[in-house]
Formats: structure tokens, C-alpha cells, sequence
């Protein structure tokens, strides 16, 4: 064996060791978010201490009432207030997990059912496949409630023996994990960034694991990748409950059937059966399905960027490309919308998830800034120009003024401005023109039309449909391009 | 129609009920068969699978005969089925016993005479008798090591009970004529003779026969091949009958 | 709620020792017989010695008894609750002497629990509440902590610790679901054994006598298969054990008259032919629980029986009540029956009582009694010599 590999093979000893004894933190800076679903309060009361227990220092645990009956007070008791899990209790008109999901702050989050146990270990060896590559944003590890490849199905008679298994496992297996078409089961570690892309679980396939299963390809439909871990495994405690004969048969077909419809899949094909459609029938886009009536924490934005004057010094470039990067709002997706006939730069300084529309001429340069905004769905598209230089908070504070206020459509009077409420326009005003630099809007709402203000150069207007509430920020005597 | 009767076993005033399937056998020993039947029986009925000559209307001339069916297409090759119809009619005339006759079989007179008190009993449920097989002609039965049917019993008659659970063994060929679950009531082995004329007849037909069998079955599945080439046998072993 | 482990032999013999650990409301726990301090401190049990047993306050406790030959003191201590773990005969035991006293064992409890899945079902025929200690499910179907361990259970275990509490609960409140839960396991893995051994007819006649326990008409598919396979395979001898099990569901589930039917088709011996003239008379005059209840009876469910029987109030369904309180080892109850109807008792019956009462002379003399003039009481002394030999070995073991 060769000295480098021999050293390779030390360190990662070494390393493995100090993660199995805990002595690593989680790779995540902002610790981690747990959705515990509570139906079951005998497994409950034993899985939330399991999870404060073994899931390492930064943890912060939402559990949820999936039942109206579920005693949650006397669940809620055993832990003190200084423990971190905050109860939600059940709501009638809304799925709970929609609910909790959005209430995560957490880079990283992990949805699992009150049957779960978990051991030491468990969690840190799941979040790290995200990291060995990036486009993995879901993982879950092995338990009874995966199908196929995923499932494992044993019976320890104490935790005792739990623990023995998975750190054996780990010592044995730590580190390999492999992509898979699917996964539904009760355990799920995945990215606050995916269900802010795909929204939460869609309800009306009723059953659970189709519920995750259908989740899951929506993931695949945005480039995710499905992670199952070949060291991590999670114990399920079954339920007894079935045998008592009060099964609802017919709500398992009607689930089946949606979903089947759903991914264009042949029915007839009963339980066991596929639950992936063939790769082409990943590429129809599902819908996002909302979080819940709680707004995002942070909403996804388009940022739609446009060069209206030749943009060829150097410099300028660089400063924009700098400021962009300093916009303390980060969860945005960026398109450029590219003329050639004006910019003939070779290179075009953008990053990975960046999308460049190239074009020649304003008519279809015109055309695509109407049409990019259908390239992602968002919760608010913004418009940007190269030719101005934008404030450090701008896009924060669009964001906040559209997700806080009533306004369809927002136009920040200055591109500096301090805190203030988004205020009104009289509505109504069929003439009214706004800078198309300085508009936000509502994903799914139609803005108007736009067009370009000068006969010899770009700049543009937009003009407002007139059924849409129009907001501006910023103060009025700022105002230098406003037409009130 | 009652399913339910009592007592469940007569030991007096049992009626006797002769079941048939038939196939082309105009012409054969059928006219015989049923002239001797309706002379013990109670009541025929018959299943006619697919028959092209006058079965069916030779058999309808009997007054006996209740009932008669007539399959379109012969089910010669699905004998489960056709065992399950043939039953299926019988048990529909609500019988108390049941004698399973083939077109070619004949009750010695001994045997004619015991029936009734084989079946006003209430002890077993079934009977078997001593079948033999007439080679040849009338005179002589064979006897050797591929046909001995004789040093067994067929049971050929048995009590309709209405509540028991009856089936055949679900194959094409080799069936039992009646249903299987007999063998675990009490039955009656009796010394009283039955002659099978199916074999009576000249060596032309015996050839005949042989090449339908081979047709049939080439390789031997549903019987023995040796016992097919055992029918062109120039001297076979025969016993002469005695009444 | 504090236990009392009466034992079949040594502690270090036990076999219930994870069960023990699983013993809901456990306050505390004494063990009949000699344990070291070491094992009494690593199991946190309290050793007593035989004789001391009945220095404890039994009121608050439930017994655990593993062996038939604790019976006598089962029955003088009147603890609280009494829950029997009946095994199968030991191969240093007489078996009849065993299965007797088993039998009577199982009656006395309020909770009988089994290993064996035969005793299971044969237990499940004679009396309510019976639990298989068993069971073909691969996961875990319940956690819990105790002390500071914690537990991942068995189905059965969990139903082990369900059984134990519902004794203590009102049970017009809350009905020993339990024991449905336990049968539907069952049968659905011998329904699935069914599938997996299409051709196999014990798999089918165990599917269908739990979907019969349980009341499912489905059983007769699954005795309907069975059946055919037993005559396919040439096990002639099938019609008693396999065809007159027809009747008992049909009995349950379906048509009175065709279950008699069935039944009188099987009848050939002289008193199997009474019987059945005795159900179609009753039939005829209208008294279906009786006939319902004979049905059971001649099909060895006599818990069946029983729980009919003992609605009614007729002399006559009272005779056969008496009948199945025999059969059932509840002698005590059959004994009063027949005291208030005849007049006159069985004197074995009465003796075997005396004797678990610890009443030798009394024993004795209706033992006596009931032997008559030809010498026949010398089994049934003989028997009481068995019984006390038998009771000095297990005492023995288990002071180790």
C-alpha cells in the first residue's frame, strides 16, 4: 500500500472514530430542525427523548398533533421550557407537516414519524451525503418503512442493542450511501432550500409513504438527487392497531389511483408495485404544493437582470457582479437576459444555477424579459438593471414589502432607502407607467406590459395591468423616476 | 327443492338414480345398458358430450331418462369438466343414491337384485364392486398383469348427502367418475360383479382403439404405454365367465 | 401491583425472565424459591422462601405460576389475580397427571399465557383470555422505558402487558381486545403461509380455525381447501377431524340447519347418532341455543358452549352446562350445578377438589365413594400419592 494511501486510510479512521463518538458537530452552522409527527403518544414520549438525546447539541424539534385527540399537554410536560421543542398543536383544515415546514429556519431539516427511534450517530452520517455531493437533497436511512432496497426489517429487544447495531454499522459502513429512484419512508433528512422549491407534501394522494414518494420525484424534477444511506439505520415501531379489523381499505385505493394519474402510471400495478414513473415522465413540472397558510420565512425570488446600455467597461462590470454577490437576500435565482446585438463580450461572468437567455435584437429581447419570468416559480419576481447600482439590503426589502403588505406589485421609489411601510397607490389610474428597474412583483399575477421608453436607446417601462394593488416604498421626495 | 332432509340416511324407500355420460355410442351396447337399467333404477340421467350419431335421441326414447343434456362442443378433453356436469345435473334431481354407469357396463343379476338392500341402510355411504373387462366378445373376461381391474373395487354407487363438500381433482384425464371425497365415509366393498363390454369387440376395433390411444396419447402421460401396446396382444389371457 | 412468581424449577431454570422485566405497574416483584443476592439485586427481585409465601399481604398481588403443582397453594393464598404460563408436559412428568392439573390450573386463572401455540388454541376452546407467548412478526411493536432501560417489545409482548393491566380494569369498560388483535395475527400468518403452501393442508386448517375464532366466514374457504388436500393426499381418516369442523362454522356463521346436517354426517358411532337426533329435535322444537351450544360442544369449543350455556336457564341447558364445566376443568362451578340440579356429584370431581383444597380425608372419602365396590379407587388414590410426589420434587427445585 502506498504512503499516501496508508495515510488516507489513518485519517479517515481517525475521523471516523471522533463522528462516532460524538465528538464532531454537525456539519450544519445553523444546527438542525426536526418535524416530529405525533399520532402515537406511547412511541412519542419515548422518540422526543431519543431525539434530544442523540441528535447532538443544535437541535430543535417541532412535533405536531397529526390527531385532533392526541393528548399534546401531557406530552408537552415532560419536557421543560428549556428544552427545545416547540408543539404545534392540530389544526382541522391543514395537513400539520405542510404547517411545520414552514417553520423552519434551518439549513437543514429532517420529517419523521413519533415511531421512529433512533440511536447515536444516526444523524450527522445523513446530513454529510449532502455535502459529498451536492445535488443530493434528500436522504433517509434504512428502516421497515422503506420499500425496496431501503427496507430492513428487525426486532432488538432493547435500545441497548439498537445502539450495538447501527455503531457497528457505522464503523462498517460510514461514509457510503447510493443514489435511489425513490424513497417513503418514516425518516427524511433534506434541505430548507427543496421545500422551498417544491413546496410540502400533496394531500390528496391520502396515504403517507405516496405522499413522501410523490415529494420525492417532485425533488428529482428539479435536479435533486434521492440519498439512501447504507450505514444509518432508524427503528420503526409498528403498530398494532390494523388488527383490530377497523381498516379503511377504500381511502388506500383512492391514494393509489390519484397517483397513478398523477405520474402517468399503468394502474392495476397494487401495493408493492412501482412507484417510479419512467425518466421521461419526470420532465412535466408538478406543482408546488404550499407550506401552509404561514408565510415563508424566505420566499424564492427571480431576479431577472438586463443590460439597457452596452455594458463593456470592465470595471462597472465587476462592481455589479460584487454588489450582486453582497445582496444580503439569498435565496434568489438569477437570469440575464443577454442581447448580443448590444453586448458582444465573449464571456459572461455568472454562476452555476445562474440562467443566461441569449437574444439578438429587442424584439426578442423584449419578448424573453416577459417570458422569463415563467421559467421558475417563484413567489416574487424582481427586474434588474446593469445600469444601476442597487443597495446591499435592496432585494431583502422588496421581499419583506411583498410578503408583508397586500400589494401585487411593488416599486421602490429609490434604490436607498431606509426601513419604511409599503404604501399604497390610488388604484385605478389606467396611464400609470413605472421603471421597469425598480419593479417587484407577486409570482403567478401578470404585471402589464412592457416597453421601451426611448426611441434611441433602452430604458424601460412597464405599464401596470389596472386590476392589480400597486405598492411603493421608499419616500416620495426621493423619488426621481416615479410618475405618481 | 329442501336441501335439508331427515333422516339424512333413509334405511327404507331409497330412490336410485343412474347417472351417464355418453358419447356416440349409437349403434354400441347403449339401447342394451338402458333397457336393463330401467329395469332396477329409479331414474336415468345423461350427459351427451357433443354426440354426432342418434345418442341423444336413442336415449330420450327411454321413459326413465328424466333428464338429458347436450353439450355442443365434447369436453372429452377436459374430464373435470365434464365429471362436474354430469353431477352437478344428478345432484339437481334431489337423489338419494347415485349409480355411475358407463354405456358399456352391465350388473350381473345378483348384483340387479341386492341393489335395494345395498342402499335401505344407514351404515356406509358408498359401494364398490368388482369390475371386469370383457375381451373379445361376451364369453371371456382378460386377465394379466396390465388388465386386472377386477382384483380391485370401483365404487360406482353412493349416497347423496346434501350437506357434504364434493370435488374432483382438477386434471384432463383419469378423473374418477365421482367425486373424490367418498374414500373418507364408510363404504361397502361387495363381491357383486360388474361386466365392462367396452373391450368385447372384434380385432379391428381393438386396433382401431390402439391408434385412437396412441393419437392421443403419444408419449404415455395419461396411461401406461406398454398397457396401450398390450391391446394388439395376438393371445391375450382369458377367463371364461361364469354366472 | 406487586408479583408473585411461583416457578416450575430453579431461578436460574426460569424461562419468563424477559417477561418479568416487562411487567407493567411493577412495584415489586418476590420469587418463590431460593435466588442469590446478586441475582436478586441485578433483577431487582426479592427472594422468598416457600413457606414464607404466605406471610405476604396476597391482596396486592398477582401471582405468576408456571407450574400445575402450585395449584393447591394458588388456591389457598387468594391473591389478587393469578395468571398461569401452562408449558407442555416435561419429559420427568407424568403426563396425565401434568395435563390434569394443567387443565385445572388453567381454569382457576384469570390469565392464561402459553408459549406453546397448541396449548394456545386448545386453551382459546376452553376458556376467554388466553395469550400466545409467540408470534412470526419480524419488528417491534412497542417501546417502553423501565427504570432506565429501554425496551423495544414483540407483538406479543405488547399484548402481555395489555392482558396484565386489562385484569385490573372494569371490563364492561374495556373490552380484552387484545385477544382479537392476537388471533387476527395469527391468521393472517397462516394465510400468507397459505399462499406461500398452496398444497399443504395443515397451514389451511390452522387459517381457518383462527378465522373461525374469530367469527369470519372465511374460514370455510380455508377448511374447504384443507379438506380437499387431506383426500388428495389419501388422508382417508380426515372426517372427523376435518369435515365435522364444518359444522362448528356453519354453527357460528351461517345456517343452523345445514351446520346439523354436517354434523349428522359424520355421526356413525351409537352415541354420535344420539347426539344427532338430539340436535334435530331441538331443532325442530325451536332451541337454537341449545343446538347452537351442542354444536360447539361435540366440536370441542366448549368455551363456546359455555358462554351460551350460561345465559340460559333451562334445567336441560344447565345439564350440558354441567357437561362443559367438566370438560373445562371448572369443577368447582360443575360441582354447584350439580349439587342444585341432581342432587348428587361425581365423586371424582368432588375428591380432586378436597384434595387441591388440601381436604385429604374429605378426598379420601369421595374418592371412595365415587369408585364403588370393584376396587376402581385405587387409581384415583394413587393419583393423590402422584400429586404429592410430584409437588415435593417441584419444591425442591425450586429451593434449588
Amino acid at each position: 500500500m502506498s504512503h499516501e494511501s496508508l495515510n488516507m486510510e489513518r485519517l479517515a479512521g481517525r475521523y471516523g472514530f471522533l463522528e462516532r463518538v460524538g465528538l464532531l458537530p454537525l456539519p450544519s452552522e445553523d444546527g438542525i430542525s426536526i418535524v416530529v409527527e405525533l399520532s402515537r403518544m406511547e412511541c412519542a414520549r419515548v422518540c422526543l427523548p431519543l431525539l434530544l438525546r442523540h441528535s447532538g447539541v443544535a437541535v430543535r424539534i417541532i412535533a405536531v398533533s397529526m390527531t385532533p385527540d392526541f393528548p399534546m399537554e401531557v406530552l408537552a410536560r415532560q419536557f421543560s421550557p428549556e428544552e427545545p421543542v416547540l408543539f404545534l398543536p392540530y389544526e382541522k383544515e391543514e395537513y400539520m407537516p405542510n404547517l411545520a415546514l414552514a417553520h423552519i429556519e434551518t439549513t437543514f431539516a429532517v420529517l419523521l414519524e413519533d415511531s421512529i427511534m433512533v440511536s447515536p450517530g444516526w444523524l450527522s452520517e445523513l446530513m454529510w451525503a449532502s455535502f459529498d455531493d451536492a445535488s443530493v437533497r434528500v436522504i433517509a436511512p434504512r428502516s421497515s418503512t422503506e420499500r425496496g432496497e431501503g427496507k430492513k426489517r428487525l426486532h432488538f429487544g432493547t435500545h441497548h442493542e439498537l445502539a450495538e447495531h447501527v455503531s457497528y454499522s457505522l464503523g462498517r459502513y460510514q461514509g457510503e450511501w447510493r443514489e435511489v429512484e425513490v424513497l417513503t419512508g418514516s425518516c427524511l433528512l433534506f434541505t430548507k432550500e427543496l421545500i422551498q422549491r417544491i413546496g410540502g407534501f400533496d394531500t390528496s394522494l391520502q396515504a403517507r409513504h405516496l405522499m413522501i414518494a410523490d415529494w420525492c420525484l417532485r425533488a428529482r424534477q428539479i435536479g435533486a438527487k434521492l440519498a439512501l444511506s447504507e450505514a444509518v439505520y432508524v427503528h420503526a415501531i409498528q403498530s398494532l392497531d390494523r388488527y383490530l379489523r377497523t381498516k379503511d381499505e377504500s381511502k388506500q385505493t383512492n391514494g393509489w389511483q390519484t397517483y397513478y394519474k398523477k405520474w402517468a402510471l399503468e394502474s392495476g400495478i397494487e401495493n408493492e408495485g412501482l412507484l417510479v414513473p419512467p425518466t421521461e415522465f419526470l420532465k412535466f413540472p408538478q406543482p408546488v404544493i404550499p407550506l401552509g397558510r404561514i408565510p415563508l420565512a424566505s420566499p424564492l425570488v427571480t431576479a431577472i437582470v438586463y443590460c439597457d446600455e452596452a455594458w463593456d467597461c470592465d470595471e462597472l462590470k465587476e462592481q455589479w457582479i460584487a454588489a450582486r454577490e453582497q445582496q444580503s437576500y439569498k435565496y434568489i435565482r438569477w437570469i440575464w437576459i443577454r442581447d448580443t446585438l448590444l453586448d458582444a463580450a465573449p464571456e459572461f461572468p455568472v454562476s452555476e444555477h445562474d440562467v443566461v437567455i441569449t437574444v439578438h435584437g429587442e424584439d426578442g429581447w423584449l419578448r424573453a424579459l416577459k417570458n422569463a419570468s415563467a421559467l421558475y416559480e417563484s413567489d416574487i419576481i424582481l427586474y434588474l438593471s446593469t445600469s444601476i447600482q442597487y443597495e446591499k439590503h435592496y432585494i431583502e426589502r422588496v421581499v419583506k414589502a411583498i410578503t408583508q403588505g397586500s400589494a401585487d406589485l411593488i416599486v421602490s421609489l429609490s434604490t436607498e432607502m431606509e426601513e419604511a411601510g409599503v404604501h399604497l397607490l390610488a388604484g385605478g389610474d389606467s396611464a400609470l407607467t413605472l421603471p421597469l428597474e425598480r419593479i417587484a412583483y407577486k409570482g403567478g399575477i401578470v404585471p402589464g406590459m412592457i416597453s421601451n421608453r426611448k426611441l434611441t436607446s433602452r430604458q424601460l417601462l412597464l405599464h401596470p395591468n389596472a386590476s392589480l394593488v400597486i405598492g411603493y416604498i421608499g419616500d416620495l421626495s426621493d423619488s426621481k423616476e416615479a410618475h405618481p | 327443492m329442501s336441501s335439508h332432509r331427515w333422516p339424512l340416511r333413509k334405511t327404507a324407500g331409497n330412490r336410485l338414480t343412474a347417472m351417464m355420460q355418453v358419447r356416440n355410442e349409437a349403434g354400441r351396447y347403449l339401447e342394451q345398458v338402458l333397457e336393463e337399467l330401467s329395469e332396477f333404477v329409479d331414474d336415468i340421467v345423461v350427459v351427451d358430450d357433443g354426440s354426432t350419431d342418434h345418442t341423444a335421441q336413442l336415449c330420450r326414447s327411454f321413459a326413465k331418462v328424466t333428464k338429458l343434456v347436450t353439450l355442443e362442443t365434447s369436453l372429452f378433453n377436459r374430464e373435470w369438466e365434464l365429471r362436474q356436469i354430469l353431477w352437478d345435473l344428478a345432484v339437481s334431481t334431489n337423489p338419494d343414491w347415485l349409480l355411475s354407469v358407463d354405456a358399456d357396463e352391465f350388473y350381473e343379476e345378483t348384483a340387479k337384485r341386492e341393489m335395494r338392500r345395498l342402499i335401505d341402510q344407514d351404515v356406509y355411504d358408498w359401494v364398490s364392486f368388482r369390475l371386469f373387462d370383457f375381451w373379445g366378445g361376451t364369453t371371456h373376461y382378460r386377465e394379466d398383469e396390465h388388465w386386472n381391474i377386477h382384483t380391485k373395487h370401483t365404487r360406482t354407487l353412493v349416497r347423496y348427502l346434501p350437506n357434504f363438500h364434493y370435488f374432483f381433482p382438477k386434471m384432463d384425464h383419469h378423473v374418477p367418475r365421482l367425486p373424490l371425497s367418498y374414500s373418507v365415509l364408510p363404504g361397502f366393498l361387495a363381491e357383486l360383479r360388474v361386466k365392462h363390454y367396452g373391450w368385447a369387440v372384434p380385432p379391428e376395433e381393438l386396433r382401431l382403439k390402439y391408434s385412437r390411444y396412441m393419437e392421443l396419447d403419444p408419449e404415455g402421460r395419461w396411461g401406461s404405454l406398454e398397457q396401450y401396446q398390450s391391446i394388439l396382444d395376438a393371445q391375450p389371457h382369458l377367463i371364461e365367465w361364469k354366472e | 401491583m406487586k408479583y408473585l412468581i411461583l416457578s416450575g424449577g430453579s431461578w436460574e431454570d426460569y424461562e419468563y425472565k424477559r417477561l418479568l422485566e416487562l411487567l407493567p405497574n411493577r412495584e415489586g416483584v418476590c420469587f418463590a424459591g431460593r435466588m442469590t443476592s446478586e441475582q436478586q439485586t441485578n433483577n431487582q427481585i426479592r427472594a422468598v422462601a416457600a413457606a414464607d409465601i404466605y406471610s405476604l399481604n396476597m391482596k396486592q398481588y398477582t401471582i405468576l405460576v408456571s407450574s400445575p403443582y402450585w395449584l393447591t397453594e394458588v388456591l389457598s393464598l387468594q391473591a389478587a389475580y393469578v395468571v398461569a404460563l401452562l408449558e407442555r408436559c416435561p419429559e420427568e412428568e407424568k403426563k396425565w397427571l401434568w395435563d390434569k392439573y394443567s387443565g385445572l390450573l388453567g381454569a382457576k386463572a384469570d390469565l392464561v399465557a402459553t408459549r406453546s401455540e397448541r396449548i394456545y388454541l386448545e386453551q382459546s376452546l376452553r376458556r376467554e383470555g388466553v395469550l400466545y407467548l409467540g408470534g412470526d412478526q419480524q419488528e417491534s411493536y412497542g417501546a417502553t422505558f423501565q427504570g432506565d432501560r429501554l425496551y423495544f417489545l414483540t407483538d406479543y409482548e405488547v399484548l402481555w402487558r395489555k392482558a396484565i393491566v386489562n385484569l385490573w380494569q372494569d371490563s364492561t369498560i374495556s373490552p380484552a381486545n387484545w385477544v382479537t388483535i392476537q388471533l387476527e395475527l395469527r391468521a393472517d400468518y397462516y394465510i400468507s403461509m397459505c399462499a406461500k403452501l398452496p398444497s399443504q393442508p395443515v397451514v389451511h386448517y390452522l387459517a381457518a380455525s383462527y378465522l373461525y375464532l374469530l367469527g369470519d366466514p372465511v374460514a370455510n374457504r380455508y377448511l374447504t381447501q384443507s379438506f380437499e388436500l387431506m383426500v388428495l393426499y389419501e388422508y382417508l381418516d380426515c372426517l372427523h377431524s376435518h369435515f365435522r369442523f364444518f359444522s362448528a362454522i356453519e354453527g357460528k356463521t351461517g345456517d343452523l340447519e345445514t351446520a346439523v346436517q354436517q354434523y349428522t354426517i359424520t355421526a356413525f358411532t351409537a352415541e354420535e347418532k344420539r347426539d344427532a337426533e338430539r340436535l334435530r329435535g331441538w331443532l325442530h322444537s325451536g332451541q337454537y341455543e341449545l343446538v347452537r351450544a351442542e354444536l360447539f360442544r361435540l366440536n370441542e369449543d366448549e368455551a363456546a358452549a359455555v358462554r351460551i350455556l350460561s345465559s340460559l336457564t333451562t334445567s336441560e341447558a344447565k345439564l350440558l352446562l354441567i357437561q362443559n364445566y367438566i370438560r373445562t376443568f371448572q369443577w368447582e362451578k360443575a360441582l354447584e350445578l350439580q349439587q342444585d340440579l341432581e342432587g348428587s356429584v361425581d365423586g371424582v370431581i368432588e375428591g380432586t377438589i378436597h384434595l387441591l383444597h388440601g381436604r385429604r380425608h374429605e378426598a379420601i372419602r369421595s374418592f371412595l365413594n365415587a369408585a364403588g365396590q370393584d376396587n376402581q379407587a385405587w387409581p384415583l388414590l394413587s393419583e393423590m400419592a402422584d400429586l404429592e410426589e410430584a409437588v415435593k420434587r417441584l419444591k425442591r427445585r425450586v429451593e434449588g
